[in-house]
Formats: C-alpha cells, structure tokens, sequence
C-alpha cells in the first residue's frame, strides 16, 4: 500500500476520522507555539517569578465569573506611556497618569501593585505620588517617592529603572499601610492597628470601617480614580512607562498557579514538547526496532540468535524503576528521556517484525526474487520492507502516546527538564504544593486532560489503521 | 525433560535481565562519580562512630585524630576507593544486591532506622498488597467482562467498551487518581484522600485492619481502573479468536452445554495467551503502583522512591530500581511457570 | 426389509456473502438405510461439507437459508428445540468426524479426555467407566492405548485421524458423517482406516454419509453413490450402476480423471471450473463444461429423471432414454 491508501483507509473509520482532526489540531497548535514563543520560554518566562509577579496567585480562569458570579473579580492592568495631562509648574513640570478603576463591592482586589519603568531625568529627581479619589470623596495618597539623585561621579542624564522597575506591591507594602492608617485616623476618626491592616490593605482602601468591628471593612462600590503624578524638574526628563494592576480573584482562561504564572501560557508550550517527545521517540524507536527484526528475521543463524537472545532480555527491563534510575543519576535532560525512551522503546518491534519476516521469507515473493540473484540485502529491504511497511508505520503511531505518557510519569515524579515546561510539570507542581487538597482543579484538570487527548488522538489513529493491518478487516467491512 | 529445559531459559533470561539491569545501575553509579560517594559517605559514618566510642578511651586529642585517620585509610582500601570505579564493579554489585547501601540521608522506617535495608523492606508488604489485590480484582473483572463481551461481539456495548480500553490505554495512573481525590475525597467526602490510616488511627486489631483497606480502596480502584480496559479488551479478542477455532465446533458437535464449551474449550485454551499478556502488562502494573502509591501517600516502595527522589537520597533510589526489578523478575518468573503449565504444546515437547 | 434411518427431503441451505446470497446446497434429497454407506462426492465447493452441517446443525452463523426436511428415524431434526436437539440428537444418535481432523481436538487437553468427555457429561457414566471405554474404541481404530494420556500435538496425522473416527463412535451413534476422513493421509493409512470403517460398519451396523470428491474411494464402501454438482444432486444410484454405468457427463468425466493402473490412456481433467453458485448459469448448471451440451440444456434446467432401479440423473440426456 502506497502512503495514500493508507491514509484514505484511516479515513474511511470512524476513530481513524476523529484521530486525523486531533492530529491536525495538534500539529497547528504546536507550529502557533513554536512561531509565538521564544525557545528559551522555560527558563526567562516560566521559571522567572519576576515575569509573573503582577499576577494574581492562583486564581480560577476568567469564565468561572460565568457561576461564581459577584464573587470573583477581574484582573485589571493599566498602562500608560504618556501621561493624561501635563502642567507646567514654575520651574517644573507635573505630569499626570490617571487611572479609573470600577469597583463592583464584592471581594477586594487580590493585589494592587503599581510599577515604572525607566525614569531619566536631567538635574532634578523626579518625585512620584500615587493618589487615589474614592467614590465617597475623600482622597487617599497611597505611596511617594523621590526618585534616587545623582550618584558620585555620576553624569546627567541619570538613567533609573532600566533594567529592574520601580514595583511598589501597595497591597502588602509597609509604607503604604501606615498611610492608610493615617488616613483613616484624620479623615474617618478610625484608629486602625497595625494589625487589622495586616493583609487587609485593599480592604480598607475600597471600603468603610464597620463600627464594632475593627479591622472589618464594609466594601464601598463606585468609581476609584487613581492618579500618579510625576514632578519633574524638566520636560526633556523622561518616564517611560507606567503601570497600575489590580489583582484579580480570576485570571485568563486557564488561571495561575500560586506563583502566578499564567497557566495558559504553560500549557500551550506543552504542546510543541509533547509531540516532539513523542514523534522523536517512536520514529528512532521504530527505525532501529525494524531495522533489527528484519535483520534478525532474514539472518539465521547466530545473528538471528544474538539479536533474538538480547531482544528478549533488553524488553524485559522494567522501564520505570530504570527511567527514574537514570534520568536520577544522569541528569534530568529532556534529551535524556527521549534517548532513554529510545533505547529501551525499540525491542517490542523486534520480536513482532522477525515472526512476521520469517513468515513472508518462506512466501514466494522473496524466493522467486532470489532465483533472479538480487543481491540479499536488496531483498530484504525492497521486498520485505514494502510488505510490512503499513505495519511498521501502524506500530509507531502506536508507540507515539507510550512515550508522552512515560516522560509525563517522570514529570510527574519531579524528575521533568526545569528548562522546559511539560504538562507533566504542571501537573506536578500542583500536586506537590498541595492544589489538590485545597481544590485547585483548574491547576490539575487541564494538564492532565491534554495528556489524555494527545494519548488518546494516537490511540485512535492505531485503531483506524487496524484495516491496513488487518487485510482481512479491509475487505470485510 | 523439555519442561525443564524451557522454564531454564526462561529463568536464564530474567536472570539475565537482572544482570543486565545490576550493571546498567553500578555503571551508572561508578561512571558518574556516586558510588564514591556513597562510599565516602558509608565511611566518614563509621569514622564519626568510631570517635565517640574512641572519644572515651584515648585522651591525647592528637593520637585519636591519627586513629581515626589510619582507620579511614583502612576502610578505604576495603572498600576499594583508592582504586578506579570499574575494578570495584563486583563488590558494588554485591552491595546492591544486599541493599548493603548504607543510610537513607534524611527518611526514616517507622521505628527510626535510617539503615536502606529497613526502610525498603518495611515498605515492601505495603507494595505488595497493593499490587496483588489490584491484580486479582483486575484478573477477576477482566475476565468477566471480557467473556461477556466476546458473547456480544459487535454489539453498541463491545464497540462502546473497546473506546473505554483505548482511553483506560491513554489515561495515567496518576492523574486519574488525582480525580479521583478531587471528587471522591474533597467534592464527596467519600473516602480518604490518601495515608495508610485516619489520625489518629482507631484502637483493637480488627478496627485498625478495617481502617487500612479504607484506605486502600482509592488506590486500588485507581489501578484496577487503568489497567482493565487492556485486561478486558485482550481477553475479548483471545476468547472471540478461539471461539472461532474448529476443536470448538467439534465439542458443540459432541453435544456438550454451552458453558462447558466456553469453559474448558474456550476459556481454558485462551488462557495461555491471556496469560502472555499479564505478563506483558506486568511492567506496566509495577510502574502504575509507583506512580499511584505516591499520589495517595501510600507508604509502600513507590512513595519511598518519590520521597527519595525529592530529597535526592541517592542509596534509596539504587536500592528501589533494584528491588522493583527483582519484584519484576520474581513476578515474571511466576507467571511464566503457570503459562508453562496452561499449556501442555509448552509443556511437553516444542512449541507449534 | 431397508430400515430408513436417514431421510433428506429437499434441502437447501444458502450463505450470506458481501455479494449476495450463495445457495451451497440447493435442493438435496435422498435416504439412507440402517447398515448403508451413501458416498457423496463432487468437486471442492459442491456443498457437501454445507450438507453434513447442516445435518448436524451446526451452520455457520452466516446462514440466510436453511428449508427442506431431515429426520432421523422419523423425527423431524429441523424442527426441534435446540437444548433438545443437543442433548438427545448430537453425537448420541448421529456423529460426525469432521473435514479436518487435525485441527478437531482442543490443544490443552489430553485425548482420553476428549474421547470420553461426552460418555460422562451426556451418556451419565462415571468416568473410569468411560475412560475403560475410550481405550475399548483406541482399540477398534488400532491405537495403542497409551494414546490416552497423550496431547493433540503428540499424535501424528494418521493417529489423530484414527482417534477422531474413536471420538465419533463414543456414544454408539446409528448414523455417522465422515467429511473427507482420509484426505489429509498417506495411501497406507488411508487404505488401513477404509478397512477399519468397513467393519464397523459391518459390525455395528451403522449408516454412514462417506464425503469425498475421490469417487473411487467411495466405491470402496459405498452401498450408493450421490454425486454433487454445484449445490445439487447430479447423479444417485447404486453404487455399482453409477460407477459401471454412469448416466451423467458429469460422473463419467469425474470417472474419466481417475488414475488407472490397467489402462493405457492417460487421467483426464475435467476442463473449466465450478460455477461461482451466486450467479449459477441458465439451464443445466454443468452446461459450460459438458462435452454433451446441446441446445435445451443451455434453456431449461434438466429435473433429476430416473435411469433406472433407484437411479437417477439430472441430465436431459437421459430422456432419451426407454
Ligand atoms: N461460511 C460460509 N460463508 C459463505 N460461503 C460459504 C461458507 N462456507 C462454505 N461456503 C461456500 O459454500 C460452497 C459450498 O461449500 P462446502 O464447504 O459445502 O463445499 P465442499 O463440497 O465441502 O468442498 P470441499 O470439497 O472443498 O470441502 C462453496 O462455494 C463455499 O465457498
Ligand atoms: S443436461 Fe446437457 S449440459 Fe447438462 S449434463 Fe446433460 S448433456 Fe450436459
Ligand atoms: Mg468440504
């Protein structure tokens, strides 16, 4: 059977269908991701708790809103590089960033986090206020700095926040508490403990000290205007980027883990990954198993012993207990698993490709070539192979999903490559930090439900080829 | 005489596999520099017992560091470290072999030993028990319903069961246990999310011993669930293939009851092959049970291996890779005597 | 005075095919008599194997058709309940060694067992007593009685054979169906189990349906002789007319193919091939092939006509005849 025929059998069953379409999705998926991603994602994004600290921590995917209704809070992140409106003042300039935040009276945002970058400025530092009107009126200033003057030795233009930002975490940051405490002290004549705010900060900023209840906050819906304003001694001077995030109790449409990186991100990398483990694995698998089995199959002999003796031991090696053993002691490369699956993937295809060449050795196809004096190895792989080749290549579809499942168990053991996020990983980083047990299925679900359907697309496609296995099932169908 | 002959190769094999599997781990350990340190480790333990002891007895502070110092050098000659890796493979086998591989670094056995022998034997039973009763609850299961179905082959309930078998194929063992404490556990509070035991565990043998299979009953439906759906889908095809073969015919022609020809007709020739494929799952089973006894905390030798990689205690992991193999290879070689003596082809004289 | 144990009254069987329905056997009548041997013969594909099993129900389940009559000793087998049919029918009354004894017997258990298994599950008797049995009919097919604690794969083709025609003759039936019970054999075996057969036969008095396509086999022990063409009965008689004078062009081209020591002129084949049976040619079913066509045979199909005492042949030919 010639590569088309082939696929119009698949096609023609239904599991062969339904495989096909996962197959393609796959594969599209994967081309987005490798177009989209930078290669080294695992290490500078993934693995960088920088990259996600304006991220709520494990917060359920934005469309839960669709049943935890009031409940749940947006994410809202504003930015700004160019200020709302700009004043000259005296000598200086004030510029202003203003932002509205729209807030609904259920949970208090999660975070609120207010981050510059790149601040230049030629004489005078620049000084930074955050303020924000609450709908009541009152205004509450939430943080100031000066930005850090020149250094010795120091030439203008002084550069700040290049590299790092300016990132002030308003929700838990000391100074911040204190100026809400002062504030609540001279505008409601409420004295807040230190304790009461403790983790409480966006509480008492979005609402009203309940009476009786201290440390308490009666949530006060309506309009919040927050306004950075920059004071800069010159207009020349610079301030490249604003950033204001209100934290979310929802995020995206997959959530965040407790480091709050996005999981959406994670598991679309997944992709690309999962079918490269699997693919690489079951064509070197198969090619080496193949190559073998005919070896073995068309040698008598002592090869055919040989081969035949080391097969049968080398498959009976459990896998597991050895992968950890390994990938343990050699180091926990992706690479590894994959040579590892290698190794031990092939001997299964051995033993069936050698019954199957001794039982076509005797057809008359190959003897007859032989009268003709095709030289041996010719034989062998122009006759042998055009037989089995449906079969082979039915076999290592088959084999695909055992490798994605292996290397997802070891992710799974803690034994996954820490520069490349896996399903298997995430998985297990829920589960060791416990997201099971606190009912973070959001975290848990999804990973292994990508697992299950890359499996399962190869699964589905062994089980439509069964036809170009099986002549017996072509014709009776 | 063949008999013999044939459980010999097949005993030969597995021996073979556990020699094989015995090199890969001291080559892997002596090429990559572990096994001197394991060594080193072994050493600076006993020298550290030997100072308190000595402590006592020798008061010249600097006579007892050139004790202690000849001694070391001694046990480094008797462990061979002043050697390469490679002349010492022998004695490193044999360690391995004895689970002779010193302390575990920070995991203890119930009654605080920290010597790898305890630890891994302690766990062992609970290994087993898991692995055994999840096998004969599949075994039973398996048979049944595959039985069933082979009476109703093509039917919607076989076509249905054969997508169940490929999903069971491609669902993890892991994962599916992590649903199944998400909902039975956490969602339904059904029955415990993991550990061998309720704290504090109930008082009189019978109540304890009631609590433990408590516990158990996720574990094992989590393996039984990813394992049936091979089990059922092989036994299927074997007793569908056999109902088809002419002795079964034959014995209807003889007039016997339906029950007596699937019994001693059909099932009973299908068995060898469905024993083949137990064998081939067998593998399988043993990687399920890792993997499960770690998501439930079941202190067996899988959770013991995840711990002992998590806490990158390098005797515990040579000792577990080399008991899982030598559990295999036991199970193996048990199986392989019942195919022998299912099949009388096997059992006398040569394969057909 | 001719005790009829077997009567077939137009029988007609048809299988199920992806391309259409395939009449094997397609009105078939005939009679056998306690003590007689009929032989059926006819070319590979006549439907005679489909004859034997539908005589012993045990049609594949593909089966579109299954209508006619059979009874055996005047009750109606067709008609009866299953649990019934097997319990009181199914090698008690009538056994069969099949087409294919090689592959007869279960692999994993011993051949005693196999002989004796339906003596204790039907005939009630305990099993020392069927054993003792199953060594008894070793005996009468000339094994050795060892064979008993032996494996299917330890028996060699002749025994296994032999042993096959002992199964057949446990429960002491009155009818036995052999499909091609020597095919698979050496002339010396063959020769020796043709003897052994005549004697039950002699001896017990059993009816037998011989099935063959080597019509000089069955001459040997057949009382008559039917001989299949494409599902149907082309010629039936006596075994000594049918082979001294056969009326058929078909029988005399079958006779015509054995090989004679005593003659000069060489085997001849029948030229062309069996029809395919899903699309049988118009008139006379053999008219593609037969030396003696002519132009009614291509038109009507000729109806089995008498040739004569209790002989008949489905040939427009013999018409002609007084
Ligand atoms: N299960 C079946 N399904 C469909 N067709 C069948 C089946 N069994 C037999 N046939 C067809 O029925 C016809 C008669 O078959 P049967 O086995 O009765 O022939 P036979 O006379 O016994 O031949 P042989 O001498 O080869 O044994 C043949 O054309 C055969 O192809
Ligand atoms: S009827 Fe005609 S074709 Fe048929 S056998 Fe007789 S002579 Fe031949
Ligand atoms: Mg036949």
């Amino acid at each position: 059977m010639n590569p088309r025929d082939v696929t119009q059998v698949l096609l023609s069953t239904g599991s062969g269908r339904v495989g096909a379409v996962f197959l393609t999705t796959l594969v599209l998926v994967s081309l987005f991701v490798l177009i989209r991603f930078p290669l080294d994602f695992g290490p500078t994004r993934w693995n960088n708790p920088a990259s996600w600290a304006d991220n709520p921590k494990a917060a359920a995917p934005a469309w839960t809103r669709l049943w935890q209704g009031n409940q749940a809070i947006g994410h809202r992140v504003y930015q700004s590089q160019e200020p709302s409106a700009s004043t000259p003042l005296a000598d200086l300039e004030q510029r202003t960033y203003t932002f509205s935040y729209d807030y609904g009276g259920g949970r208090a945002p999660t975070l609120m986090a207010l981050s510059v970058v790149d601040v230049r400025f030629a004489s005078r530092p620049t000084v930074l206020t955050l303020q924000v009107r609450r709908p009541d009126g009152r205004t509450l200033t939430l943080y100031q700095t000066v930005v850090r003057g020149p250094r010795e030795g120091e030439t203008p233009p002084y550069l700040r926040f290049q590299d790092a930002p300016l990132r002030v975490n308003l929700s838990s940051d000391g100074d911040a508490a204190a100026r809400v405490r002062e504030f609540y002290a001279q505008q409601m004549g409420v004295a807040l403990t230190v304790e009461a705010l403790q983790g409480r900060i966006t509480h008492a900023v979005f609402g009203t000290p309940i009476e009786g209840a201290p440390g308490q906050f009666q949530p006060l819906p309506g309009a919040y205007q927050f306004t950075l304003t920059a004071v800069t001694g010159a207009s020349s001077d610079v301030i490249g980027n604003v950033k204001l995030v209100m934290g979310g109790s929802v995020y995206g449409v997959m959530g965040t883990d407790t480091l709050g990186r996005d999981l959406a991100l994670g598991l679309l990398f997944g992709f690309p990954v999962a079918l490269t483990i699997g693919i690489a694995t079951s064509v070197f698998a198969t090619i080496i198993g193949a190559s073998l089995g005919m070896l073995s199959g068309y040698m008598a002999g002592k090869t055919d012993l040989v081969i035949q003796r080391f097969t049968d031991i080398w498959s009976n090696v459990p896998l597991l207990p050895i992968l950890i053993f390994l990938i343990f002691i050699l180091g926990q490369k992706l690479w590894l698993v994959v040579v590892l699956m290698i190794l031990f993937g092939w001997p299964g295809l051995t033993i069936v490709v050698r019954s199957m060449v001794l039982q076509l050795r005797s057809g008359q196809l190959v003897e007859a070539t032989q009268a003709l004096g095709a030289s041996k190895v010719r034989i062998m792989f122009r006759h042998l192979l055009f037989q089995i080749a449906p079969f082979i290549f039915a076999q290592m579809i088959f084999f695909t999903p055992g490798a994605i499942l292996a290397e997802a168990s070891l992710s799974f053991l803690g034994l996954g490559d820490p520069s490349i996020p896996t399903w298997g990983q995430i998985l297990e980083n829920g589960f060791r930090t416990g997201a099971v047990y606190v009912g973070y299925w959001w975290w848990v679900l999804p990973p292994g439900l990508l697992i299950v359907v890359t499996a399962m697309t190869f699964v589905l496609l062994t089980l439509g080829l069964e036809p170009v296995v099986n002549p017996r099932l072509r014709e009776n169908r | 005489m063949s008999l013999i002959w044939t459980l010999a190769i097949r005993g030969l094999t597995l021996l073979g596999v556990l020699f094989v599997v015995l090199i890969m781990l001291v080559v892997a350990l002596g090429a990559t520099g572990f096994s001197d340190r394991m060594l080193r480790a072994i050493i600076g333990e006993e020298v550290r017992g030997l100072r308190t002891s000595l402590a006592q007895t020798i008061r010249d502070p600097d006579q007892l560091e050139a004790t202690l110092e000849a001694r070391r050098r001694d046990l480094e000659s008797f462990y061979g470290l002043e050697r390469p890796w490679y002349s010492r493979l022998p004695s490193m086998v044999l360690r391995v072999v004895k689970l002779d591989l010193g302390s575990a670094r920070t995991l203890r056995s119930f009654d605080g030993s920290s010597r790898v022998t305890d630890l891994v034997l302690e766990r062992l039973p609970y290994t087993m028990m898991l692995i055994t009763t999840a096998s004969v609850i599949t075994a039973v299961l398996g048979l049944w319903a595959g039985v069933k179905l082979a009476t109703r082959a093509g039917t919607a309930l076989d076509r249905l069961s054969s997508y169940l078998s490929a999903v069971s194929y491609a669902v993890p063992a892991w994962w599916a246990g992590i649903l199944l404490i998400l909902l039975l556990a956490f969602r339904l509070h059904l029955l415990p999310a993991g550990g061998l035991y309720s704290t504090p565990p109930p008082e009189g043998g019978l109540a304890r011993f009631l609590d433990l299979l408590w516990h158990a009953v996720l574990p094992i439906f989590t393996l039984v669930a990813v394992s049936l759906g091979a089990w059922v889908y092989t036994v299927r095809t074997m007793v569908l293939n056999t109902a088809q073969e002419f002795f079964v015919t034959v014995a209807r022609a003889k007039g016997l009851p339906e029950g007596r020809v699937m019994r001693r007709y059909i099932l009973r020739v299908a068995s060898p092959p469905i024993v083949t494929n137990l064998v081939l799952g067998l593998a399988g089973s043993l990687g399920g049970a890792i993997l499960t006894e770690t998501v439930f905390n079941w202190p067996g030798m899988g959770r013991l291996f995840y711990e002992a990689i998590i806490t990158a205690d390098e005797n515990l992991v040579v000792a577990l890779t080399f008991m899982f193999t030598l559990l295999y290879v036991a199970a193996r070689f048990v199986l392989e005597v019942l195919y022998v003596a299912l099949d009388p082809r096997i059992r006398y004289g040569s394969r057909t | 005075m001719r005790q009829i144990v077997l009567e077939v009254r137009d029988l007609r069987v048809s299988y199920h095919t992806p391309s259409g329905d395939l009449p094997a056997v397609d009105g078939v009548s005939f009679s056998l008599a306690q003590g007689e041997a009929m032989g059926l013969v006819g070319e590979s594909g006549a439907g005679k194997s489909t004859m034997a099993l539908a005589l012993m129900r045990l049609l594949p389940r593909n089966v579109s058709m299954l209508e006619g009559g059979i009874e055996l000793e005047g009750r109606d087998l067709l008609g009866m309940d299953e649990e019934a049919f097997r319990h009181e029918v199914r090698w008690q009354k009538m056994a069969m060694v099949f087409q294919g004894a090689q592959e007869a017997f279960n692999p994993v258990v011993r051949v005693g067992e196999q002989i004796a298994e339906p003596m204790v599950v039907l005939g009630g008797m305990t099993k020392a007593a069927a054993g003792a049995e199953a060594l008894r009919l070793l005996g009468v097919v000339r094994l050795p009685g060892e064979i008993i604690q032996r494996y299917p794969h330890e028996l060699s083709g002749g025994m296994k054979q032999r042993a096959v025609i002992a199964m057949a003759l446990a429960m002491k039936p009155r009818l036995l169906l052999l499909d091609e019970p020597t095919s698979a054999l050496d002339v010396t075996v063959q020769a020796q189990i043709m003897d052994q057969l005549k004697e039950l036969k002699q001896e017990l008095g059993l009816a037998m349906v011989f099935i063959t396509h080597d019509i000089a086999l069955a001459s040997d022990i057949c009382d008559t002789i039917g001989v299949m063409y494409a599902g149907k009965m082309a010629e039936l008689g006596p075994a000594e007319d049918v082979l001294a004078k056969p009326q058929h062009p078909y029988t005399r081209l079958l006779l015509a193919s054995l090989p004679r020591l005593s003659q000069d002129a060489p085997p001849q084949f029948i030229p062309g091939s069996p029809p395919d049976l899903r699309m049988p040619p118009r008139g006379c079913r053999f008219h593609p092939r037969c030396p003696q066509v002519f132009g009614r045979c291509i038109l009507e199909e000729p109806p089995l006509l008498g040739v004569g005492e209790g002989h008949e042949s489905r040939c427009w030919l013999a018409e002609d005849r007084p």
